[in-house]
């Protein structure tokens, strides 16, 4: 059965994220793409870290999220972020010694993107043993 | 801890739904607590006895003390 209530109070705390989530993909497109293109380096650095400001909007719509989930939706998510963080710091080491002995490192994008997937992950493990 | 929230739930002929509603806590946060599978925090737990109307003690029991009584 389509619980329409709960899905409903999942869009009131995942709207305030959309518009910059969507800003931010888009600007992050627009920067890995146009950036390296900029005539002077000044332009240049400030075309690449364009994302960043979508993205301190994203991170304080998190938390106003965060702050409106109730407890045991609170530990599944801190459960969740346990299991990427670790999992993603055993990468990085891993990476880190990998790197010292000429394995080319790969982007730090994607190692944020492996820790958005891992807490994604975590979330769904969570509401499955919950 | 054992607790008599589906018992008491039943008894007033609540949804899961409509319980939830009345802690401010999600359906998930009721079965979870229902199924044993998580323990609420003491103001939840409050909260939960004011809802019913009766102590704490009335509602929640520790494991080994659920298994004296019965």
């Amino acid at each position: 059965m389509i619980d329409s209530k709960r899905i409903k109070q999942r869009a009131k705390l995942t709207r305030p994220l959309l518009i910059p989530l969507i800003l931010y993909i888009g600007l992050l497109i627009f920067a890995t793409s146009q950036a390296p293109v900029m005539p002077t380096p000044v332009l240049r650095y400030a075309v690449a870290l364009l994302p960043v400001v979508p993205g301190l909007f994203l991170g304080f719509g998190m938390v106003r999220a965060v702050a409106k989930l109730d407890e045991l939706e609170r530990r599944i998510l801190l459960e969740a972020a346990a299991f990427s963080f670790g999992v993603t710091l055993i990468l990085l080491v891993s990476l880190g010694l990998l790197s010292e002995v000429g394995v080319p490192v790969p982007n730090p994008m994607l190692l944020a993107a492996i820790m958005a997937i891992l807490l994604i992950v975590g979330k769904l493990w969570g509401n499955w043993r919950a | 801890m054992k607790n008599r929230l589906r018992v008491l739930r039943a008894e007033r002929h609540w949804s899961q739904e409509r319980l939830a509603d009345e802690l401010g806590v999600s359906r998930q946060t009721v079965n979870a607590i229902e199924n044993g599978k998580y323990d609420p925090s003491l103001p939840l737990a409050f909260k939960i006895a004011s809802v019913f109307q009766l102590l704490i003690e009335d509602i929640f029991q520790p494991e080994d003390e659920a298994t004296r009584t019965v």
